[in-house]
């Protein structure tokens, strides 16, 4: 702080009362203070930040702004569970999920003093931009990387994509065909590696993977391809969205489902079971998840630290409806 | 002791000028100024009268452009809209509200924000507000009565949020806006309802209905039923009202309607009564979830759409223009609501200080009718009825019109050898 006081050439004590937001400071004094402070990228130490963080009754939230089926409800369950907590919910939304805009959004909580931060981080990118945060800030990722030391809150996208292919497999399927999400989306990692999983301890030769951006699009464009392709008998899709492009895509070419191709999506979207056919499907309990993540964050901001091992997984059902069925005779 | 509303405000006076961390002016605040020191002077911020002194018009001509309001020639409206790109004038709306700005939040009231159009609403509005510098605080609420809308912009209150923009599907809410304090600007969105108590945004859903309406007469069908949503909700009954009146004045006959919610569950239901009943050749759905359920329906009573019964939805959602077959509907667009709600808030916010004219009440936007293959002409009378076949594939859409740049291709493409002499 003396490092600040000295390169914006004002006293100890006016650095800490603009920290503090007294009233007592004016503009350009105030103005000249922030820039020291972000030229030398100064963070205030864990009592002026408690100082900022101790009253507030806000959680701040970082999720992906999209009205995606998955990360919609997702936000709004969380909403509910904070607000049966007494907590109000701030929310910064990203477009794009890359480490400078989840950064962005992350600042603009900080900027608010929310009492705690939620990040809805499922893309790789958005690692760097949390391992900057200083470590007295209550954190709860959902859906981030397992492979970060963060309290994290996840729904099993192996377990839940293994149950998915097992399911065909036993349906008869001497292989299953996986349309993923991004690559650089953990979801879609997880679900990729259940695929694998399952396949290998089956003893199923693995077909070449074909990726998705988990829109009903990107499942139609494979579905064009896969359409062509005799040999394809069961896919295992990352999404309900994709599942619907696939059908679709099925469709156009004559391809029945179930009778000749099965379809198992993920999700399970309220209209999933209206598809042609209704659609067997993985459902993860959002509820659930929101839940846990709320409970972490309550107990990081009552106990003041931060337990990087607490790791919730919610274990998601699969939902059978009627687009599984055994292989057509060969 | 709570001393978070204090310091709050204290913040958002700074905050408001400033990013607190990178110092940059918030008008020019781009991603890549990371860690660049206070700029020491700013630019002045664009504000409405520059825009309509390049534009060459009054104050208030702006404010009705800005407001979508219906008396303004297209060739001044176009004017406007020029003089606000080249000023950048969207960006520094918030800039105006400094002066009344109190905690740079905005409070949103939501409700079944896991539907399409709420949730795309919700978004919407969080986009426009971050672009014009603002926070967003959620509260959602379990139903719509009036204590819960009230306890919500209590929660909202107490957390200092400067207006509150309420996704309110139903009339309850604006009742219960009525009794907000005038110190508290609330602007209500989607629902329009008849009350006056909140400046209003929606959709035009009776211009929308008439449109899905008149697209189905249009195409030979001697009337269209509808797959309504809920009873109390105003955009289920403006959609009735829209499809209706289309009716009346085609001297068709109105069919009774059923109610339903918002999902395919209910269009499944509604689906499966129409499909028993011959008569029926052209189905408006009041959006996109309940179409697909009607689909089903159809599907599952060997219809053939549109061969057999044409159906349109509304919503356009990113999945409809993949349904068996692609789904004729009518596009909202939420990102446009959002905007429209955020700038009629700010409109208002300031006009309580200003000397300024006063904002429209009420902002109606136009929704567009987007062709896809669902919709055709009706069977002629003297074909008989096909026999119901489910396991049969649907067959390309009669209608050569050109599908939308969402939807994919029409099924014109051709089986490969392998796979067309399949058995």
């Amino acid at each position: 702080m003396m490092d600040v006081a000295r390169l914006a050439g004002v006293s100890h004590q006016t650095v800490s009362r603009v920290l503090n937001e007294h009233p007592n400071v004016s503009e350009p004094t105030r103005l000249k203070v922030r820039a020291a402070i972000a030229e030398l990228g100064y963070r205030p130490n864990r009592t002026a930040r408690a100082l900022v963080t101790g009253t507030s009754k806000v959680i701040g939230v970082v999720a992906p702004n999209t009205a995606l089926y998955g990360p919609a409800s997702m936000l709004t369950a969380f909403e509910q569970a904070a607000q049966d907590s007494g907590f109000a919910v701030n929310v910064g939304s990203v477009r794009s999920l890359n480490e400078r805009s989840i950064a962005d959004a992350v600042e603009r909580h900080l900027d608010q003093r929310v009492a705690g931060l939620v990040v809805i981080a499922p893309v790789a990118s958005a690692g760097p931009a949390l391992a900057r945060l200083p470590d007295d800030i209550p954190l709860v990722t959902i859906d981030g990387d397992p492979e970060r030391a963060s309290t994290l809150v996840t729904v099993d996208q192996v377990a839940g994509a293994r149950a998915a292919t097992e399911h065909l497999l036993a349906a008869g399927h001497s292989t299953v065909w996986h349309i993923s999400g991004p690559a650089d989306w953990f979801d879609a990692a997880g679900r990729v590696r259940g695929w694998e999983d399952a396949l290998r301890a089956a003893g199923a030769e693995q077909p070449p993977l074909l990726t998705g951006d988990w829109s009903a699009e990107s499942g139609y464009r494979n579905g064009k391809l896969l359409a062509r392709l005799p040999e394809v008998t069961a896919v295992f899709t990352a999404n309900d969205h994709i599942a619907l492009g696939l059908l679709r895509a099925l469709s156009e070419h004559g391809r029945r489902v179930p009778e000749e191709i099965s379809i198992v999506g993920f999700d399970d979207v309220p209209q999933a079971a209206y598809y042609t056919p209704p659609l067997t499907t993985v459902r993860p309990d959002f509820d659930a998840v929101a839940t846990a993540g709320v409970e972490l964050l309550l107990a990081q901001i009552e106990s003041g630290t931060a337990d990087l091992a607490a790791r919730r997984t919610i274990a998601p059902t699969l939902v059978t409806r009627d687009s599984v069925a055994p292989p057509p005779p060969r | 002791m709570d001393t978070a509303p204090l310091s709050l405000t204290l913040c958002a006076l700074t905050s408001g000028i400033v990013t607190a961390d990178s110092g940059v002016p918030l008008a020019s605040r781009k991603p890549a100024t990371d860690g660049v020191p206070a700029a020491t002077s700013r630019p002045r911020l664009t504000v409405m009268r520059d825009v309509a002194k390049l534009a060459g018009v009054s104050h208030q001509t702006v404010s009705r452009v800005l407001n979508n309001h219906p008396n303004v020639r297209d060739a001044t409206r176009q004017r406007v809209l020029d003089a606000m790109r080249s000023l950048n004038y969207r960006r520094n709306l918030a800039a105006r509200t400094l002066v009344t700005r109190q905690s740079g939040t905005l409070g949103i009231i939501g409700f079944e924000t896991t539907l399409f159009g709420p949730a795309s609403m919700l978004y919407g509005i969080e986009s426009a507000a971050r672009d014009a510098g603002y926070l967003v605080s959620i509260a959602s609420v379990r139903d719509l009565d009036r204590r819960q809308v009230l306890e919500a912009v209590d929660r909202l209150t107490q957390h200092s949020v400067d207006g509150v923009i309420a996704i309110a599907p139903k009339q309850s809410v604006n009742q219960a806006l009525a009794q907000v304090p005038p110190s508290l600007q609330c602007v209500a969105v989607g629902g329009a309802g008849e009350s006056d108590a909140a400046p209003t945004v929606s959709i035009d859903n009776a211009a929308g209905a008439r449109l899905a309406t008149q697209h189905l007469l249009d195409l030979g069908h001697a009337t269209v039923h509808h797959a309504a949503g809920p009873s109390d909700w105003p955009e289920s009954a403006e959609r009735i009202d829209g499809w209706r009146s289309t009716l009346y004045a085609a001297g068709a006959v109105v069919p009774a309607v059923e109610h339903g919610w918002w999902d395919a569950e209910s269009g499944y239901a509604q689906g499966n009564a129409m499909a028993k009943d011959p008569n029926v050749t052209a189905i408006f759905c009041s959006n996109d979830r309940i179409a697909l359920g009607v689909l089903r329906a159809l599907h599952e009573a060997g219809k053939r759409v549109p061969e057999d019964v044409s159906v349109v939805g509304f919503d356009d959602m990113p999945d409809s223009g993949f349904f068996v077959p692609p789904l004729t509907t009518v596009h909202q667009d939420f990102a446009e609501l959002g905007r429209r709600s955020l700038a009629l808030l700010l409109e208002h916010m300031t006009a309580t200080t200003a000397a300024d004219p006063q904002p429209p009440q009420r902002v109606l936007l136009t929704p567009q009718l987007v062709l896809r293959t669902s919709s055709g002409p009706p069977p002629s009378p003297t074909s008989p009825a096909l026999p119901p076949s489910p396991a049969s594939p649907p067959a390309a859409s009669p209608l050569p019109a050109s599908p939308s740049p969402a939807s994919p291709a029409p099924a014109s493409l051709a089986l490969p050898p392998s796979l067309a002499d399949r058995p």
